[in-house]
C-alpha cells in the first residue's frame, strides 16, 4: 500500500544541511495500522509528510497504492493528496466554519456538488458520534470533539489512506482512549490504512498492527507490535516499553494498595493472561478443584490491537492450605501469577 | 464679569445656529459620504489585493518573490509615510491626467486611495500572518490550490482582523476627506474651511464637527457589531 524506498530528507538549516529523514525504506501494508513512535525530533513528522508530499524527498521513491508522489507535478500530487487524509495533535479546524462546514471543506476541493458533500458530510458527522453537535463551531466543542471532527474531516474524500500526526498528544487519558477506539473503529469498517506517528507507547500498544521506532532520523527498530514489546531491541525501544509500563503501573499499584485495605482477608492475586487465554474458565476451573471461593475484585483487559492482554485482581478465601493448593494450581495454568502481600 | 461676559460671547458664536447654511450642509455631508464610500471600497480592494502579495511573498522564495515583495513594500512604506496633505497637493499633475479636474470630491479619490491602501495593506498583511499555520497546512494536506486556500482559508480565518482593519481605515478616510476638503475638494472639512474659517462662524465649523463625528462613530459602530458578529473564535 504504500512503499518508502531508499527515502532521504535534507533541510538546510542556516545553509548547514540537516538530515532529518535518514535513507529509510519501509512498507505498510494495506488495511493496517501502523505506528512510528520517537522522541521529539527524530523526524517522525517529516516522515510522516513524505507520505502526503508536504515534503518532497531529497532522494528516493514514496509509493502510494501504486502511484508514485515523487515524480508528480504540484497539481497532480494535489490531486493524489485528496485521497489521503491527515489528522493533527491541535486539530487544525477552521474556527470560522461549523462543524459540517469544516467536513465540507475537503469535499469543496475535490469540487462534490453542495447537496452530496452535505449529505455526505452528515453521514461522517454520524459515524463520528457528533450529530448534535453539526451546526456548532469549533470553539464551542472540547478537545475530544474537535479532534473527531477532525477524524470526519480527514475521511470526506473517501481516503485509501490516514495520517495521523500525533492525533492524541493535545487529549487526556480518557478522550485519547475514545479516539484511538474510533481510529480503531474506522479502520475496520472502511478498511483505511492508518499511519500514525507518536511520543506514547501506550497508543501503538493500543491500535496499532506494527510499529516502527525511530531515532536520529533513522528507523532503529520495526516489527509487529506484539513482538516488539516482547523482544525489544534497542534501548531506545525498551525505554519508551517501559514508560508505558510505569504510567500503567502507578494508577494499578495506587489501586492495589485500596484493595489491600478494602479486602482483609484471605489473600490477594494478580493474574495476568495473554492472547488465547483470556477467555478461558480458570477461575471456576480452580475454585472447584481446590473448593475454595475465590471472589473477583477488579477485572481489565488492556487490549493491544488484536490481541487481549488481561489482567484480574482475585481474593481467594478459605483455610491456609487451600489456598496455597489454589495458588498452586494457578501457576499450572498460562498466566502470570503475582501475590499481593498485604502487609506492605 | 469680564470672564463671564468673555464666556457668554464665545458660547453664543458656537451656538448661533442662524448662520448655519443647512443645505450646504446636507450637500457637503453627502460629498463626504460619497468620498468615504467610495474610497474605502477601492481601498478594500487594492489594500486586500497589495496584503496578500506582501503576505504570499514575503518567505523570498524565488527571486520573483524578492522583487515583488520588495516593490511592493517599498511602494507601501513611502505612500504610508507620506503627509497626506503633502500627498494630495503632490499629486495634482496625476490628478488632472485621470479624472481630469483637480477640484471636487471625485478628484480627492486618487490621493485618499494611494494613501490609505498601503496602510490597509499592511494592517492585511498583519491579519494575514495571525491565520494559524497548521489549518493552512491542513489545508494544503487536502489538497487546496493557492487560490482556494486565499479564498477558503485566509481571508475566511482572518476576516475579523481584515474588518476591524477597514473600519479604522475608514475613520481615517474621514479625517483625509476632511484635509481634501481644505483644497477643493468639497464635502464637511471645505465647508468649515470656507464658512467656519474664512467667514469666522464658529456655529458652521461646530456643526461640520458633530456630523464628522456622528459618521465616524456610526463606522465604528458597525465595524464593532460586523467583528463580534463574524468572530467564533
Amino acid at each position: 500500500m504504500i512503499t518508502l524506498e531508499k527515502v532521504t530528507k535534507t533541510f538546510l538549516n542556516n545553509k548547514q544541511p540537516f538530515e532529518a529523514v535518514k535513507e529509510t525504506s519501509l512498507t505498510i501494508e494495506k488495511g493496517e495500522i501502523y505506528g512510528i513512535v520517537g522522541y521529539s525530533g527524530a523526524g517522525k513528522s517529516t516522515l510522516l509528510r513524505l507520505l502526503n508530499g508536504l515534503e518532497r524527498p531529497s532522494s528516493g521513491k514514496v509509493v502510494i497504492d501504486q502511484s508514485e508522489l515523487t515524480p508528480l507535478s504540484k497539481k497532480g500530487l494535489r490531486k493524489e493528496r485528496q485521497s489521503i487524509g491527515m489528522i493533527f495533535q491541535h486539530f487544525n479546524l477552521l474556527w470560522s466554519r461549523t462543524v459540517l462546514e469544516n467536513v465540507c471543506f475537503p469535499l469543496e476541493i475535490a469540487n462534490v456538488s453542495k447537496s452530496e458533500r452535505i449529505e455526505r458530510a452528515r453521514e461522517l458527522i454520524e459515524l463520528v458520534g457528533l450529530s448534535d453537535k453539526a451546526e456548532a463551531y469549533p470553539a464551542q466543542l472540547s478537545g475530544g470533539e474537535k479532534q473527531r471532527v477532525g477524524i470526519a474531516r480527514a475521511l470526506a474524500n473517501k481516503p485509501k489512506v490516514l495520517l495521523c500526526d500525533e492525533a492524541t498528544s493535545a487529549l487526556d487519558p480518557q478522550t485519547t482512549d475514545e479516539v484511538l477506539d474510533l481510529l480503531a473503529k474506522i479502520n475496520e469498517e472502511l478498511d483505511v490504512t492508518i499511519v500514525l506517528i507518536t511520543h506514547e507507547m501506550e497508543v501503538v500498544r493500543k491500535i496499532c498492527d506494527r510499529v516502527a521506532v525511530m531515532n536520529k532520523g533513522a528507523i532503529v527498530e520495526e516489527g509487529s507490535v506484539l513482538h516488539v514489546f516482547r523482544e525489544p531491541k534497542e534501548d531506545i525501544t525498551k525505554r519508551f516499553i517501559k514508560q508505558d509500563r510505569e504510567t500503567d503501573n502507578k494508577e494499578t499499584r495506587q489501586a492495589l494498595t485500596e484493595l489491600k485495605n478494602a479486602y482483609p482477608e484471605g489473600r490477594i492475586l494478580q493474574l495476568f493472561f495473554q492472547g488465547t487465554h483470556v477467555g478461558s474458565p480458570i477461575i471456576t476451573k480452580v475454585s472447584r478443584e481446590c473448593d475454595c471461593d475465590i471472589n473477583i475484585i477488579q477485572g481489565s483487559i488492556q487490549s493491544t490491537h488484536n490481541t487481549p492482554m488481561g489482567t484480574l485482581i482475585v481474593q481467594i478465601i478459605g483455610d491456609q492450605e487451600k489456598q496455597d493448593k489454589a495458588l498452586e494450581l494457578f501457576r499450572t495454568y498460562p498466566v502470570e501469577v503475582e501475590v499481593i502481600e498485604k502487609d506492605v | 464679569m469680564f470672564n463671564q461676559l468673555l464666556t457668554g460671547s464665545i458660547l453664543a458664536e458656537y451656538t448661533d445656529l442662524q448662520e448655519v447654511p443647512w443645505d450646504r450642509m446636507w450637500n457637503a455631508t453627502q460629498q463626504t459620504l460619497y468620498m468615504t464610500a467610495i474610497s474605502v471600497l477601492l481601498v478594500f480592494i487594492f489594500g486586500l489585493i497589495l496584503g496578500l502579495i506582501l503576505y504570499e511573498t514575503r518567505h523570498h522564495q524565488t527571486i520573483w518573490s524578492v522583487a515583488l515583495y520588495k516593490t511592493v513594500s517599498v511602494f507601501v512604506n513611502i505612500f504610508r509615510s507620506i503627509p497626506f496633505i503633502i500627498l494630495i497637493v503632490l499629486l495634482i499633475p496625476f490628478t488632472k491626467a485621470i479624472v481630469q479636474s483637480m477640484t471636487g470630491p471625485t478628484a480627492a479619490l486618487p490621493a485618499l486611495i494611494l494613501s490609505a491602501a498601503p496602510f490597509y495593506a499592511r494592517l492585511v498583511e498583519t491579519g494575514l500572518r495571525e491565520v494559524d499555520k497548521g489549518v493552512i497546512e491542513a489545508a494544503e494536506a487536502m489538497g487546496a490550490s493557492k487560490l482556494e486556500l486565499i479564498l477558503k482559508v485566509y481571508i475566511p480565518e482572518s476576516l475579523p482582523s481584515i474588518i476591524a482593519g477597514i473600519t479604522v481605515t475608514a475613520i481615517s478616510l474621514v479625517g483625509y476627506t476632511a484635509m481634501a476638503g481644505v483644497i477643493g475638494a468639497g464635502g464637511l472639512g471645505n465647508l468649515a474651511y470656507l464658512e467656519g474659517f474664512q467667514r469666522n462662524r464658529a456655529s458652521v465649523t461646530l456643526v461640520a464637527t458633530a456630523v464628522i463625528l456622528i459618521i465616524v462613530f456610526v463606522i465604528q459602530f458597525i465595524g464593532d457589531r460586523w467583528v463580534s458578529y463574524i468572530d467564533k473564535r
